[in-house]
């Protein structure tokens, strides 16, 4: 009996043991990876906190002069120069940084690689190509546009990228660089001449930077 | 060996707890602050297409075929002279005229006889002429001369650029001493048989050029050239009736294209 009684004590014990592990090792595992997460959870306070996300949102429209992008360009020869006015606004509620221009050319590459760009921008609304107000340089300046091919994630300048700021009045000027090309007795060689490039323009936003706010 | 058995057991028991544990209790998502949130505006594209510049030489104004414009058999004469013979010509190729202004080598020769169709002069010194053949004039016979064979043709610009210059040569298949000049009009060709250049002044590009088959360097000539028009009548013109010259033109995007503009879209 006692030997019964040994054994149903020693099997009782057996099984508490493996319930005490079970228990242990559940706990344990799940606070192996997120005692950071739930710390908070130990806390007795109540009540709960709503959060919402901010946006970012970096709008591109038409300009007050002519049809922005819409307006195609034909017919053009080197020298010229051909502007288009849109602006840029950073209307979401997070403020910008690091405002970059992406520009792909597709189409004929010996036309592409001989546009050249540069982007002011204007405090007041373009008027007949004049800045009434102040101008300044987003990309490149007007002496020096640079190559629309070498536009890639290229940082912009002087924008205003705050959130709910002023409006970016931007002039983008396109300049058809300097090409030779001869045609004899009305015979066009392969080169630009009646060719077409479509430039795919890409302005992105990165949010500002996270911030730390004690409240 | 049972309480190894009861270890074991019970190990294999605690790790699968373990696993339970970590799956239900680990985060699901990314944290806001772990992403990176950008804005781009919505693409857009703008398409861009070259004009072009191009030149043809043809007969007319509204020509438009490409290709070398080859300028055949010109036997319209534009200027003329007519003098007297001063001493007797008996099958002979040397004559002797009261005066020889206006007669040029290749000067086609005629008279009311004795003179056989398509003789020319091929010398002149003084008031001797050399011809080509033999002739059998009478003392005082009257002579004509007939010379100024010319060809108009017009460079027009079929491009979509407006130009300012644009260039031509052209390759004579005349044989010495005559050639084919070409000739331009700074006001307007009367055209026809006409030699006469209104409101302006005639210059020659090309001095009795010479072939055969000889080509000359391009030339340029300036102006104001729009597009889709006539960019200027030229006039190819020799002393010897028949002759024969090709004619090319050409534009170039780095000298001959109007100034670049500023537009604002």
């Amino acid at each position: 009996m006692k030997l019964i009684s040994g054994t149903v004590l020693q099997s009782a014990s057996r099984f508490t043991v493996k319930i005490l592990v079970v228990a242990a090792a559940t706990v344990g595992g799940g606070a192996l990876v997120s005692s950071s997460v739930f710390a908070a959870l130990t806390a007795e306070a109540t009540g709960s906190t709503s959060v919402t996300a901010g946006t970012i949102s970096w709008e591109q429209s038409t300009g007050p002069t002519g049809a922005g992008f819409t307006s195609g360009i034909t017919g053009v020869a080197p020298g010229d120069i051909q502007n288009r006015y849109v602006n840029l606004a950073n209307t979401g509620t997070l403020d910008g940084l690091t405002p970059t221009l992406t520009i792909v050319g597709s189409g004929a590459a010996a036309l592409t690689n001989i546009l050249k760009v540069n982007i002011q921008k204007c405090t007041v609304a373009w008027a007949a190509g004049s800045c009434s107000g102040t101008a300044s340089d987003v990309l490149g300046s007007v002496g020096t546009p640079v190559l629309v091919s070498s536009v890639t994630g290229s940082a912009l300048t002087n924008l205003n990228i705050t959130s709910a700021s002023l409006t970016n009045r931007l002039k983008i000027t396109i300049t058809v660089g300097p090409v030779t090309e001869v045609t004899t007795n009305g015979v066009l060689p392969s080169g630009i001449q009646g060719a077409t490039s479509t430039l795919a323009w890409t302005f992105t936003l990165q949010q500002r930077a996270a911030v730390t706010v004690e409240g | 060996m049972q309480r190894g058995r009861w270890i074991s057991r019970n190990f294999r028991l605690a790790a699968v707890a373990a696993l339970v544990g970590a799956i239900s209790l680990a985060p699901t998502e990314l944290r806001s602050a772990d992403a990176v949130v950008s804005a781009r505006a919505i693409p857009t594209s703008i398409s861009v297409t070259a004009g072009t510049a191009k030149v043809v030489a043809g007969l007319t104004s509204g020509a438009t075929a490409t290709g070398t414009l080859t300028l055949s058999a010109i036997t319209t004469s534009s200027c003329s002279a007519s003098t007297t013979v001063t001493a007797k010509a008996t099958s002979t190729t040397s004559i002797k005229v009261s005066s020889s202004s206006g007669i040029s080598v290749g000067n086609l020769i005629t008279a009311a006889s004795g003179i056989s169709a398509g003789t020319r002069v091929t010398v002149i010194s003084g008031t001797d002429l050399t011809l080509s053949a033999n002739v059998t004039l009478a003392k005082d016979s009257s002579v004509n001369f007939q010379g100024c064979f010319q060809q108009f043709f017009s460079v027009n610009n079929i491009g979509s650029i407006a130009l300012v210059a644009f260039s031509i040569s052209q390759t004579s298949a005349s044989a010495s001493p005559t050639g084919i000049s070409i000739q331009r009009c700074s006001g307007t060709w009367m055209g026809g048989s006409s030699a006469m250049c209104s409101g302006g002044t005639i210059s020659t590009l090309f001095t009795n050029f010479a072939g055969p088959l000889a080509t000359s360097a391009f030339t340029s000539i300036s102006g104001t050239f729009p597009t889709g028009a006539q960019a200027k009548q030229l006039r190819a013109v020799c002393d010897r009736s028949g002759q024969t010259t090709q004619i090319n033109v050409r534009v170039s995007t780095a000298t001959d294209l109007r100034a670049g503009i500023t537009t604002n879209g």
